[in-house]
């Protein structure tokens, strides 16, 4: 009877115990997790919420707002330069990420399966981009493009085709395609890294097998690598995707959107409502960034149910 | 222990963020405490004998004035010589100065955040949009500085400061309804370009009249060079500095300047579709027609419309006597600036219209401060009329000095910077009417943005050619319209 009743201290005593390190441990990641998560409430969530009031206002910053409804959103719906922008966005977010995921995997693949002396050389240089400014990169690209002293007609002259001071990003034939290089050239980089990592972590034996079964090294690219690599390559897809939607510095920099509108993206048009020189309504700006949003959420629901996550073992 | 450790600093991090989060004090009364020594009492009720005699304000009462000063092209240093004088000769008045050419990145913020005890004492109203000002003082933001008009300047007896400000200027100041800022100094704008070169090549330096004008650019384009260039991706450098003077030219050739300036401010009628409007736009069209602007124009930036004139690849570049100052270190010895406007009829004897302004420098006084920091801010602003602090903005700033009477002085008149003394000089030969841009009330609707931004590409597409801008302008007005009926402040 002592026994059980002892027996039964010992267990109450044992439960209090580990029923005070769970609340201990609660606690503790409650606390650890705290700063981060104030500040996401306050500088994320926060102002996000509060873009969802602006976008019914009519309000320049300064003065009192003037509540207005979803007039916004009709005016939005009307205006011809958000549609524009869009299709911009959209040309862009087919062609920016398809030629970085390429780019990157390629070189990736090389680094990985080449056993080039100068490997780390390269893994440095290649990432390198990525430790520079938007700015920076869009401001070397301005030299690069420059019609009279610029690098590309440089080099073009080397091989015989005068441009005549062409400037590329002065012409709407170019500007657009144009700004497709610093993009690429900006964003290849860390998926370099990232490939790298995600394909050294395939087993060795796999590719050995492979190869004692005769597969060519596309073979082994195409029916191998790339599948086993297939989610960390989806979720770089998606990073570039809503990356080229939402960015812009670069198209700010170099073109501001011109010429004549032909690079005008959505959150360069949104930014030039908000912040632009001839014009202020953060209202109407903070509508476009709903709409903005919708658009990411989309875009993100069109990748899930085409490029669908599937867990690989190895 | 460790465990006691970890939660310790997790707690700490918290408080930390959250007192970096707080003092948002919105509905609080400005306390006088910010920045004016707390044991400070009012200045009224100061000892009566330890005052400045020349103004009234105690020797005893510390006060710190913030003050938000945009550097751009004109750099600081006349205003670091401005304090040094004020602070050595009132010592009981202190700066804390936040000087930056990004100052409407900070301003703005600080406005909407509504917090007056975070906000300048006085500051350069530089906002990214124009309006801005108007909607401040609109909404009584701003601190009046009328009675500065009728105070002597500082060690001139006699002489008021209204007595050397020009009428023009005074009622620019003046058009908010109150004076909310007094002008400092300013800024012309209008084509600048090399004379040495023009010298060498014979061209005319100074056409009087619209043929003489296009006569020249077709001469510039004989001999090989771009006649006018600019900085496209900023294609307002164009029209606001240069083209857009031309319907005030015409208007005032035909006898309407006064009515068509006065819609023009106060949004009363058509604004892009009158006759001086559309014919601007198409001489811009004509000139694109004949590969007058440089091809690749869209692309070009500030720096690089610039250095095509430096370079002697364009002839003329769009912008504003800051030109001289902001590129002073790659202005190739014997380049000289030189500077000419728009004649825009064929009579000789015309009046040329002249872009300017003084928005960029002048200060603006936060109304809901303590009075003792805005007495001292007036103080210091008056204080800046003295031919010291002109000079320094002359020859340091590389802008115009407000005086009437600086040029009394030949010696003064010397330290003009050259793109300065490039419009005096051309002022002198031609009969100048200088204009600010200035409205009543600003247009902040979407359709204002549309049209702007209608405009804004129409520029680029007029100036190569590419676009007849008269449908463009149709369709720009329409939007303006609506804008203006929805903005205009109701009765």
């Amino acid at each position: 009877m002592n026994a059980g009743i002892n027996g039964n201290k010992a267990f109450v005593s044992k439960r209090q115990g580990f029923d005070k390190a769970k609340r201990q441990r609660t606690v503790f990641l409650f606390l650890a997790i705290a700063p981060s998560l104030i500040g996401y409430f306050l500088f994320t969530l926060y102002p996000n919420l509060m873009s969802v009031y602006y976008s019914l206002l009519n309000w320049d910053g300064l003065t009192d707002a003037v509540y207005i409804g979803f007039e916004n959103y009709v005016n939005l719906v009307k205006d011809q330069f958000v549609w524009r922008a869009m299709y911009h966005n959209l040309l862009y977010m087919i062609v920016v990420p398809t030629l970085i995921v390429f780019i990157s995997l390629l070189l990736a693949y090389l680094l990985n399966n080449k056993s080039y002396k100068e490997n780390s050389l390269y893994k440095v240089i290649f990432f390198f981009t990525n430790v520079l400014s938007t700015v920076v990169i869009a401001l070397l690209w301005s030299f690069i493009f420059d019609g009279s002293f610029g690098m590309l007609n440089g080099i073009l002259e080397l091989f015989g085709f005068n441009m005549n001071d062409f400037y590329w990003l002065g012409d709407t034939r170019t500007a657009f395609w144009a700004l497709v290089l610093p993009m690429v050239w900006g964003g290849v980089g860390l998926y370099v890294v990232i490939f790298m990592n995600a394909i050294s972590a395939i087993p060795k034996s796999i590719y050995e097998a492979a190869f004692l079964e005769g597969a060519r090294p596309m073979a082994i690219l195409f029916r191998i690598t790339i599948p086993l690599i297939r989610n960390v390559i989806r979720v770089c897809i998606v990073f570039i995707i809503l990356g080229s939607i939402k960015g812009f510095e670069i198209i700010m920099v170099l073109t501001n959107g011109g010429p004549e509108g032909s690079t005008d993206v959505i959150g360069l048009y949104m930014f030039n409502l908000a912040f632009g020189k001839e014009y202020h309504n953060y209202g109407y700006a903070s509508a476009i960034g709903m709409f903005l949003f919708v658009v990411l959420v989309g875009a993100k629901l069109i990748i899930d149910k085409f490029f669908p996550e599937d867990s690989v073992e190895f | 222990m460790r465990k006691l450790t970890g939660i310790f600093l997790s707690v700490f991090m918290v408080v930390i963020l959250l007192a970096g989060c707080a003092g948002n004090k919105n509905n609080e009364p400005v306390s006088t405490e910010s920045n004016v020594n707390p044991n400070a009492s009012d200045s009224s009720s100061g000892s009566e004998t330890n005052v400045y005699p020349e103004i009234g304000l105690s020797k005893d009462e510390k006060v710190t004035l913030k003050m938000g000063f945009w550097e751009a092209g004109s750099g600081r240093i006349w205003m670091d010589l401005a304090v040094k004088k004020f602070t050595e000769k009132y010592p009981n008045v202190k700066f804390d100065i936040t000087s930056t050419p990004t100052l409407s990145t900070i301003l703005e913020p600080k406005i909407a955040a509504g917090d007056d005890n975070d906000m300048f004492d006085l500051f350069v109203p530089n906002f990214s949009a124009v309006g801005q000002l108007e909607r401040l003082a609109d909404i009584g933001k701003l601190e009046p500085q009328d009675e500065l008009w009728d105070r002597e300047l500082p060690g001139e007896t006699g002489k008021t400061l209204r007595s050397v400000i020009s009428d023009d200027a005074y009622d620019s100041a003046l058009s908010l309804g109150f004076t909310a800022r007094v002008p400092i100094a300013g800024y012309t704008a209008g084509l600048f370009y090399d004379q040495k070169l023009f010298d060498e090549k014979g061209w005319n330096k100074s056409p009087s009249t619209w043929d003489e004008f296009v006569a020249l650019l077709d001469q510039i384009k004989a001999d090989g060079i771009i006649p006018i260039t600019f900085p496209g991706v900023y294609a307002g450098y164009l029209t606001d500095y240069v083209f857009n003077t031309i319907q005030f030219s015409l208007a005032k050739a035909n006898g309407s300047f006064d009515s068509y300036i006065q819609n023009f401010r106060s949004f009363t009628g058509a604004q892009l579709v009158t006759t001086e409007n559309k014919d601007a736009w198409n001489r811009l069209y004509e000139f694109g027609k004949k590969d007058y602007f440089p091809a690749g124009v869209a692309a070009l930036n500030h720096t690089q419309s610039q250095m095509q004139v430096l370079q002697h690849k364009a002839a003329l570049v769009s912008t504003g006597d800051w030109v001289g100052n902001e590129m002073k270190e790659s202005t190739p010895e014997g380049f000289t600036w030189g500077f000419m406007a728009i004649p825009a009829t064929n009579d000789a004897d015309q009046t040329i219209f002249v872009n300017s302004g003084v928005g960029d420098t002048a200060f603006v006084i936060w109304k809901n401060k303590p009075d003792l920091n805005k007495q001292w801010a007036k103080e210091f602003i008056l204080s800046l009329y003295d031919f010291e602090i002109q000079e320094s903005i002359a020859s340091e700033a590389g802008a115009y000095p407000s005086r009437l009477d600086y040029g009394d002085d030949a010696a003064r008149i010397a330290k003009l910077q050259p793109t300065q003394a490039a419009v005096m000089e051309y002022a002198t030969k031609h009969n100048v009417q200088y204009i600010s841009y200035r409205r009543e009330f600003g247009l902040t609707s979407p359709e204002s943005g549309q049209a702007d931004k209608l405009l804004s590409e129409l520029i680029t597409a007029a100036a190569t050619g590419k676009k007849d801008p008269s449908s463009v302008l149709e369709e720009a007005e329409k939007l303006k319209q609506i804008a203006i009926e929805k903005d205009r402040p109701k009765k």
